[in-house]
């Protein structure tokens, strides 16, 4: 593999980099910044990559690690809101899947950093429960238990948002249009 | 709990098959957050990317017409 070939596969990989990013760190200006901060690095540190080897890995890893490395230095600042950690729907919520995928988003808000990142990586970024150990640099058994707790936190915050009736109806269909 | 067989490393072909597992979660009663979830990851993958990383865009495309002497070395690949 050509490091023009590794360059052309980074390019394509962005997009995913700016979703994990944004996941992280919940603000989507700094959630680019971050990941224009972790291709310089990447770029940098090109000779580090072993061809052939996961490339989507190693740059979820260094932006995770430019995130928690910025955190530590206070770079972000703490923002406890409301906010979901992927960005509202576009479109007016006057369908009840927006309501609901708001809501989801609301809930994912709610998580611990640990347990959303798991979460993210395994279900959303299409990770193995081993690759996500890897970028987050702990055992496959934590990665797989952080994603359960986070997945049973999100049944229980959404949940909570409905009445009790609505539960049984909602075994498909989450409810979302009760008010939070 | 969870039928999701134990991985063996991150360039595994088992991964692929671990990674639907994974990705399903355990049982039908978490479809619609998994669904849910990769629905909203996809919008961002969706939007156009920013003005700021198409320059750094064509930035890599310079050094990828300049840096052809840099060597990559091959570590231990297929260590996994």
């Amino acid at each position: 593999m050509t490091l023009a070939a590794i360059r052309a596969e980074m390019v394509e990989l962005v997009p995913q980099l700016r979703a994990f990013a944004r996941s992280l760190c919940r603000d989507p200006s700094r959630a680019d910044d971050l990941v224009q901060e972790a291709l310089v690095r990447a770029l940098t540190n090109l000779v580090q990559f072993t061809p052939g080897t996961n490339l989507k890995a190693w740059l979820f890893t260094i932006v995770r690690n430019e995130y928690y490395t910025q955190l530590r230095r206070g770079r972000f600042e703490v923002r406890v809101d409301s906010e979901g950690s992927l960005p509202e729907p576009s479109v007016p919520p006057e369908h009840e899947g927006e309501l609901q995928l708001r809501d989801l988003n609301r809930a994912l808000g709610q998580l611990s950093p640990d347990q959303r990142e798991a979460l993210i990586l395994v279900t959303a970024s299409g990770f193995s429960y081993a690759e996500a150990a890897h970028i987050c640099g702990c055992a496959v058994g934590t990665i797989k238990s952080r994603v359960g707790r986070a997945r049973e936190q999100l049944t229980r915050l959404l949940e909570g948002t409905a009445s009790p009736e609505s539960r049984d109806r909602s075994r498909r269909e989450p409810p979302g249009t009760a008010p939070p | 709990m969870n039928p999701a067989k134990p991985p063996h490393g991150p360039v595994d072909p088992a991964a692929a098959r671990e990674r639907t597992a994974a990705a399903e979660g355990p049982g039908a009663r978490a479809d619609w957050i998994g669904d849910g979830l990769r629905q909203l990851y996809r919008r961002v993958t969706e939007e156009p990317l920013p003005e700021a990383f198409a320059k750094l865009l064509a930035q890599l495309d310079e050094e990828d017409s300049s840096a052809a002497g840099v060597p990559a070395v091959p570590d231990d690949a297929g260590s996994n």
